[in-house]
């Protein structure tokens, strides 16, 4: 039985203006990816790895083109749905890891759950459960500042898994780490094939070798498929 | 030069809200200065002008605190604003210092960008300042004021100018100063934004809230503890300004009204001959500024009222004082009073100068008198006959010190017991025991009749004692048209410089938006990324408003309280707060506080608009 598809993009097209200067980041992306697949996409920079990954994520709406996620065009969509959208669907692991730097690393975990109208105890019984999963247990009350670069990875991957979201994105995510904590964050990814589908911008050869696919981009094109 | 430029043309958002918060408080401080200078109202000497009489001293002292108070919030909004923009930039020094950067080539390049926002917001704010008083002295010319147009008083401009300039390149340059010495290491280790490092329990006080947005907005103030503090101290330096506008505007304009009331009195009327009403009437409106012409013969027998006109007069149904005076007028010396130097042996000390004015002298009977002057001092009575009262404008311009010198006039010495608040000739008056006069000029018979009516009876009162007026070949004046000349003479004064006033509010007001929106522009990234988690834009909204909201009550419950001390104790004596006057006080002040809470909605909903990549992206 053919998988259901969790993303579908067409002539996905997206510019920038920079000054007077227009960047085409996007050149007419085709894609699909069916639910439950491991896609890694690398590509050389500026080549529209993240731009992609965000249009997908419903951070950023292409200039043209369609994109379709779980079901959602969400060209068509207003800010408010892509919120609940992004909230209950999304989990985004950024490659600048973007902690919120006013709330602790606890706090940032349960921000999304509180987003999504959880009540505490389960929110409480799920935070702890994700800070041992990435081994934070002993931070979980340190502010952003206060983390290391992979400690801060950690938390943001805890974080993107906070809703149990149905697609997981993640931009670089072993880029800025040591060995150790890079093999951690492929041992999360490996438990999470399978069950989520699961886009990952990276160069990293070792979680390429995790991926169902690997979509090599250049110039805003996908210019091979693995 | 043209690096400073182009960093200060790249940073457009904090460049701009910096010159126009400096140039807004500039103008308006300009404007102030200059209207109420053009009024007559001298402001930095706390002198009377040319209004001329004591009741300018309120105007001055008022005009004074305000624009004080501007300067202070606007020096402080500036300063906040600079040591905001420094703070965000700390990262670039610690990379220019870093590629080899000299401390005194960061210091140069930094100074320079301070100098240039220094320079430009208080060139546009004079200019703007400028401009506003023109339109402000225009508006009241067309109302019927008689302003000058033509000129300015350029001193004032560029002694404004200076101030502001000076005090903002100063902090400013302090603020750079301790910028450009921090080490590369200690720099290029601090977030964007440096101020967030110091805990407080405010944000896990409160981070139990069950709502959201009030978590996020308590413990994001918590965590930016330094802007937390900067935001109340520069909203609670409004908030004082906002009160002393608002109470002092109100109260002090209530207050001189009641100070006119008290000394003219109300429903009394004038009974004399034709040509003394006059004449008195005129006196009288000497605080309107309107001209007298000629010499008067005042105690010319054919003025004196004959005794039983006060005996009639008294026996009317309604009246409730009859208030007999010789009025007059003529020349007073100011006496030097001259003592022992109590430090040095030997020598003197010389209080005044011998000045000479030409004075009203009304000689009354301390027991019957319609007017309850507002007194420094005490009152007069018959067993010190030449122990007088004095107005303030004669006391403020003819005495050094009138309590302890006396004046000669009529050939007789005089000393003073009490200075008042008068509208008489302009507060050039004293007013003398009957008997002191009397015996002085030779004259025993009254020129003038006041008669106090019961304001239930004052339409039949009058038109009786205007028939035993005209029986003696007198005349009955009605005084209460002359006070409501000068009532509305004051109130009119008055609303103009109140909406002179509200114009430092406004300006308090644009600084703070602005400063609030640097403050939010610093959240940028953390508000990106709460959107990017599935954040709603009015889950946005509310944080930022909620935050504001919440700095607006903590600046409101310091400056507030604060403000209306200020107003009530310092600007006015003897303050008169009606019911209606406290009434419009409550609804003012919260009126505004609520407009600073909404003036909060602009920075929210921008912060809910920014596309969140770009804001994610912020570094």
């Amino acid at each position: 039985m053919a998988k259901e598809k969790a993303v579908v993009a067409s002539s996905l097209k997206k510019q920038y203006s920079i000054g007077e200067t227009v960047v085409e980041a996007l050149k007419g992306v085709d894609l699909e990816v069916s639910a439950g697949d491991f896609i890694v996409v690398r590509g050389a920079s500026g080549a529209g790895k993240t731009t992609l990954l965000n249009i997908i994520g419903g951070l950023d709406k292409p200039s043209s083109g369609e994109i379709t996620v779980l079901g959602h065009d969400l060209t068509r969509y207003d800010e408010l749905f892509l919120a609940t959208f992004r909230c209950t669907n999304i989990g985004y692991i950024f490659q600048s890891y973007n902690l919120i730097s006013t709330l602790t690393a606890k706090e940032n975990l349960a921000f999304p759950m509180q987003l999504a109208g959880w009540d505490e105890e389960k929110i409480g019984q799920k935070t702890d459960e994700l800070l041992k999963l990435v081994g934070l247990t002993d931070r979980a009350d340190h502010f952003p500042s206060e983390l290391s670069g992979g400690e801060q990875q950690r938390a943001a991957f805890a974080r993107a898994l906070a809703n149990d979201p149905l697609i997981v994105l993640a931009d670089e995510p072993t880029g800025n780490l040591d060995l150790d904590t890079g093999l951690k964050v492929i041992d999360i990814l490996r438990g999470l094939k399978g069950k989520k589908t699961i886009i990952v911008v990276t160069h990293d050869e070792r979680v390429e070798r995790l991926a169902d696919r690997t979509l090599v981009m250049s110039d805003g094109k996908i210019v091979s498929k693995e | 030069m043209s690096l400073p430029i182009k960093e200060l043309k790249r940073r457009r958002l904090q460049s701009a809200l910096t010159v126009l918060s400096l140039a807004v408080c500039v103008s308006v401080a300009t404007s102030l200065v200059l209207f109420s200078e053009s009024l007559g109202i001298q402001i930095s000497g706390f002198s009377a002008g040319g209004l001329n009489n004591g009741f300018s001293v309120i105007f001055s002292r008022f005009l004074f605190i305000v624009v004080l108070l501007s300067c202070v919030a606007g020096v402080l909004i500036v300063y906040f604003l600079m040591s905001q923009a420094t703070s965000e930039r700390t990262r670039d020094i610690g990379i220019m210092k870093a590629v080899g950067c000299l401390t005194d080539a960061i210091f140069k390049h930094f100074a320079v960008e301070l100098f240039i926002l220094v320079l430009g917001g208080c060139f546009v704010g004079s200019l703007a300042g400028i401009c506003l008083y023109f339109a402000s002295t225009g508006i009241m010319n067309l109302l019927g004021f008689n302003l000058p147009t033509s000129s300015f008083d350029l001193q004032a401009v560029l002694l404004i100018f200076s101030l502001f300039a000076g005090f903002s390149f100063i902090l400013g340059l302090r603020l750079t100063a301790r910028a450009a010495r921090v080490k590369p290491a200690e720099a290029l280790a601090q977030a964007s934004d440096a101020t967030e490092a110091r805990q407080s329990n405010l944000g896990s006080l409160f981070f139990h809230s069950k709502n959201l947005s009030a978590r996020v907005a308590f413990r994001t103030l918590g965590r930016r503890w330094s802007m937390t503090v900067r935001s109340v101290t520069c909203l609670s330096v409004v908030m004082v300004l906002i009160s002393v506008i608002v109470v002092g505007g109100i109260v002090a304009e209530e207050t001189m009204l009641s100070y006119v009331q008290r000394a003219v009195g109300t429903n009394v009327v004038l009974v004399a001959r034709a040509e003394v009403a006059e004449r008195y009437v005129d006196l009288l409106e000497r605080f309107l500024q309107s001209n007298m012409s000629g010499s008067f013969d005042y105690l010319n027998a054919e003025y004196a009222i004959p005794s039983s006109v006060l005996a009639e007069v008294q026996g009317v149904s309604g009246v409730a004082k009859v208030d007999p005076r010789l009025i007059m007028e003529g020349a007073l010396k100011e006496n030097q009073y001259i003592y022992p130097d109590p430090d040095n042996e030997g020598q003197y000390i010389v209080v005044g100068s011998n000045r000479q004015s030409n004075i009203v002298v009304v000689g009354v009977h301390p027991g019957s008198l319609v007017s309850d002057w507002l007194l420094d001092g005490e009152g007069i009575n018959d067993d010190s006959p030449y122990s007088v009262l004095m107005g303030e404008s004669l006391a403020a311009t003819c005495f050094d010190d009138p309590f302890t010198q006396s004046f000669r006039a009529f050939g007789r010495d005089f000393g003073t017991v009490g200075v008042c608040l008068d509208t008489m000739n302009n507060g050039m008056v004293v007013y003398v025991p009957f008997g002191g006069l009397s015996s002085v000029v030779n004259c025993s018979s009254y020129n003038v009749v006041l008669v106090q009516i019961d304001s239930s009876s004052f339409s039949e009162a009058f038109q009786e004692i205007e028939s035993v007026a005209s029986s003696h070949d007198l005349v009955a004046v009605n005084l209460n048209q002359t006070l409501d000349k000068q009532v509305s003479f004051a109130s009119q004064i008055w609303a103009s410089i109140l909406s002179l006033s509200l114009l430092s509010f406004l300006s308090a007001v644009t600084s703070l938006v602005g400063f609030l929106m640097l403050s939010v522009s610093g959240q940028q990234r953390d508000l990106g990324i709460m959107r990017a988690l599935g954040a709603k834009p009015g889950t946005i909204l509310k944080v930022v408003a909620l935050q504001t909201f919440i700095l607006v009550l903590l600046g409101a419950v310091f400056g507030v309280p604060i403000g209306v001390a200020v107003a009530l104790t310092f600007l006015i004596p003897e303050p008169v707060v009606s019911q209606n006057a406290a009434a419009a006080i409550v609804l003012l002040v919260s009126g505004m506080v609520a407009a600073l809470c909404l003036s909060s909605l602009y920075p929210g909903r921008k912060a809910a608009r920014t596309p969140i990549v770009p804001a994610v992206s912020r570094a």
